[in-house]
């Protein structure tokens, strides 16, 4: 039997070493492959002739999610800040409230600024503000400018609950708070038969106002949290009572008016206030062309840009263009980046090219700012009907198909 | 059947289960359904994918299943091969090896004095199997890039089937049988330049569906014409017949990058594989030598997918001729038998007019490991094509190694 098992080793041993042996392909057979060859094409729209349009307008943002709250005026536009508060308090100091046994004796409010707008906004910029109580219910879950607009939060404009100047720093803003605004609040939630109800407060800029300050919002980590501070003074003249609170929500509300520009030359976006464009190609392409680039190249006019200290101007989005809105709340339609290289804003939006290739409908990409929550920074583009149209969005393809 | 070769056998398969990604023929399978598979084991390697006047007691024939009456003992035989394929044209030239298991079949003897036996197993029919890559030199933006082509897969074959002795020994034989399998073909285009997603074609046609084989032998009919030192002169047919094969049918395209799926086009379609005709002739000379010729036709211009007939495919002749050496005489069963055969085939491929030809050599030995088993190795050399006229030639070896283990089933042992 070993000599069998000789023998069988003999012959597998060479079939193991040949079948581990082969050459890279090469081109042979080639031309006998027919429709499967395929060809390597290319699309551009400043030279394929691709009729374009491009426009600007405003949109809303619901900004409750942002990390940062902005206050002030400055470019045409304003922007507010409101807070709710949970205060909890406990029982033995709604007892002391209720039989007046305590009293606010001082309160303020302390926010830590982060950026200023416009960038050359500094601490001697002229800066002025009010605090309003709100006078109905709300919830910043979708609170945007429309709401505001639409009166879903009141107050009474005339009644300004700050006290004294503001002390501001670099990184520290501390404003005094009328005591018996603060006293309301804490008697609401002492007293639940107690009027006028809180429902937070709303700071709005002054007139005078030239900057815009980027505040630290609520965050996960609690680092510079906005903050209210109420001290509480017994009526025996024993011990104070200092209570501190985080809100329990926050938002902002950036209001203005769309950026005034000739627009046929011109398209623009601007965070906070919710102002995009919106760009479209007639694109000629086969049907079943496959994508492999796709990329949309913006040009800038940065004379025209307005941003802030935070100069987060460098990167775009492009946001594929549904039926009723530009949205990624399905992931499918997570927005692509635009990077500045230059004075040309690029990136590649080959998955939404394939799109509209598959849907058969192209409505466009909208064009957004990267930190449309967080500021109001302004960008400015040359539009589809730019009098050089070297300068107009421009689309460029590479793709694959059948021969 | 002894354990320690079946235990040969497993390792042998399992090492060779390792080597089915590869490349094996050429651009030509991708027309039709590829290479017409005729033979899975290192026998019927050796003569020539032949045999259907043959009806032998010592293997599964595959051409014929009236083959099976013959058989003594149940059966169990599987191989597994080895290409070596060199593929060239005018320009270039590549070396292609691949092993792969290639099938197993299990037969039984019911009767052997009417003939009857059971067979079994699941065997290739066809075979794609191609590579080929374009390199690409670009100054453009998407810098240098390729284009790779793929062709794989293939229809296999699950069969059930028996044979019966009529009067006068005419063998007959039937089988019912399941094809299915699936056809690739695949294209791949990547660029040096990162940022440009690579694009993937990819073409499959998915056939399943029912067919038979019918095969007849006649008794030796040497007694009629009294050729001298001739026996056993018989002469063999047998039909392979395949119905119209319910092939679901996918077209996708796509690239690397999310959400970029495009089903462009899926769907069902059917499949007309024409028939195959066997026809052959065998006898025995000088008691050593079993002679035998072949000849197969395969109308393979009606073929057809979804109705669409292909101008790439003509008809396909086929011819074989060769020889068995078996030894006689005392100690016979534990001697090698030899065989060898030449074959010329007119093959199913017409490419821009010109008909592709096949012209090959085979060659084997069955080494006995005990009186009713043995280890075959087959060997089959030879070339397809030309590399004129923008064709490709081929140039082939196959090496196929297999086992057949015997063993008397249902014969009730004595009990002392």
């Amino acid at each position: 039997m070993r000599l069998h098992y000789l023998k069988v080793f003999l012959f597998i041993l060479p079939l193991i070493i040949f079948a581990s042996c082969s050459d890279d392909p090469t081109s042979v057979g080639l031309s006998q492959l027919g429709d499967d060859l395929i060809n390597l094409k290319k699309y551009d729209t400043q030279t394929d002739s691709t009729y374009q349009t491009s426009t600007f307008y405003k949109s809303t943002f619901a900004l409750g999610s942002a990390s940062r709250l902005l206050l002030g005026k400055a470019d045409l536009v304003e922007s507010s800040i409101l807070f709710r508060f949970s205060y909890s308090l406990a029982d033995s100091v709604k007892t002391q409230l209720k039989n007046k046994t305590s009293y606010v004796s001082n309160a303020w409010m302390e926010l830590y600024p982060k950026y200023n707008f416009p960038a050359k906004a500094s601490l001697t910029t002229p800066f002025y503000f009010r605090l309003h109580s709100i006078n109905q219910d709300w919830t910043v879950s979708g609170f945007n400018a429309d709401s505001l607009a639409a009166g879903k939060v009141t107050y009474d404009a005339s009644t300004n609950y700050v006290s004294g100047n503001a002390s501001a720093t670099d990184t520290t803003f501390v404003f005094y708070i009328d005591k018996t605004a603060a006293t309301n609040w804490l008697m609401s939630d002492a007293d639940t038969s107690f009027y006028p109800r809180d429902y937070g407060m709303i700071l709005t800029p002054a007139a005078g106002t030239q900057k815009i300050i980027e505040f630290q919002a609520l965050n996960s980590s609690s680092s510079d949290e906005p903050s209210l501070t109420i001290v509480l003074s017994k009526t025996n003249g024993y011990d104070n009572d200092t209570l501190t609170f985080t809100p329990a929500s926050d938002t902002h509300v950036v209001t203005g008016d769309i950026p005034s520009l000739n627009k046929q030359e011109y398209i623009a976006i601007q965070s906070g206030l919710a102002v995009e464009s919106l760009i479209k190609f007639n694109l000629n392409l086969p049907l079943h062309a496959v994508i492999n680039y796709a990329e949309l190249d913006l040009t800038a006019d940065t004379t025209k840009f307005l941003y802030g200290s935070d100069t987060t101007t460098t990167t775009v989005y492009a946001i594929y263009y549904s039926k009723d809105s530009a949205t990624w709340a399905n992931a499918e339609y997570d927005p692509i980046t635009l990077t500045k290289s230059g004075k040309i804003y690029s990136g590649n939006i080959a998955s939404y090219v394939k799109k509209w290739l598959n849907t058969s409908n192209n409505l466009g990409v909208v064009i957004r700012p990267s930190d449309y929550l967080d500021s109001v920074n302004k960008l400015v583009f040359k539009g589809s009907n730019a009098v050089n149209y070297l300068e107009r969005p421009r689309l460029k393809i590479t793709y694959t198909i059948n021969k | 059947m002894k354990f320690n070769s079946f235990r040969i056998a497993i390792v042998i398969v399992s090492i060779f289960s390792g080597f089915v990604v590869a490349q094996n023929s050429s651009t030509y399978t991708r027309n039709g359904i590829g290479d017409v598979e005729n033979s899975y084991s290192a026998r019927s390697l050796g003569i020539g994918e032949a045999g259907s006047a043959i009806s032998d007691a010592d293997f599964i024939n595959m051409i014929n299943p009236a083959g099976w009456s013959g058989l003594r003992t149940s059966r169990l035989e599987f191989g597994v091969n080895f290409s070596g394929l060199t593929v060239e044209d005018n320009n270039n030239k590549s070396y292609f090896g691949k092993g792969q298991f290639t099938g197993i079949t299990l037969a039984f003897p019911v009767s052997t004095k009417y003939g009857i036996a059971l067979a079994m197993g699941i065997v290739p029919y066809s075979n794609v199997s191609y590579k080929s890559k374009q390199y690409m030199t670009s100054t453009g933006d998407e810098g240098n890039y390729n284009i790779s082509y793929e062709g794989s897969g293939g229809l296999n074959k699950l069969f059930l089937g028996t044979s019966l002795k009529l009067f006068n020994d005419f063998e007959l034989g039937a089988t019912l049988e399941y094809i299915s399998g699936d056809l690739n073909y695949n294209t791949q285009i990547t660029f040096e330049n990162t940022n440009i997603a690579s694009a993937n074609y990819e073409r499959s046609v998915k056939p399943k569906g029912v067919g038979t084989t019918l095969g007849l032998i006649t008794p030796d009919i040497n007694s009629l014409l009294g050729i001298k030192n001739i026996k056993n002169l018989k002469v063999g047919f047998s039909a392979d017949i395949i119905g119209k094969l319910s092939s679901d049918t996918l077209l996708i395209s796509y690239t690397t990058y999310k959400y970029s799926a495009d089903t462009a086009n899926l769907g069902s379609a059917d499949m007309k594989v024409p028939y195959r005709l066997n026809f052959g002739l065998s006898f025995i000379y000088s008691d050593n030598y079993q002679i035998f010729a072949d000849y197969t036709y395969q109308p393979w211009t009606n073929y057809s997918l979804n109705n669409a007939k292909y101008s790439t495919l003509r008809d396909l002749n086929k011819f074989t001729a060769g020889f068995e050496y078996h030894p006689t005489g005392p100690g016979s069963g534990m001697k090698t038998i030899w065989r060898g055969a030449l074959g010329y085939e007119q093959t199913q491929y017409n490419i821009d007019g010109n008909g592709i030809n096949k012209f090959f050599v085979s060659g084997g030995f069955s080494l006995p490991l005990s009186p009713e088993n043995t280890m075959d190795i087959g060997l089959q050399a030879g070339f397809i094509g030309k590399k004129e006229v923008g064709l490709v030639r081929e140039n082939f070896i196959n090496l196929s190694a297999g086992f057949s283990f015997g063993e008397i089933w249902f014969f009730r042992s004595d009990k002392y």
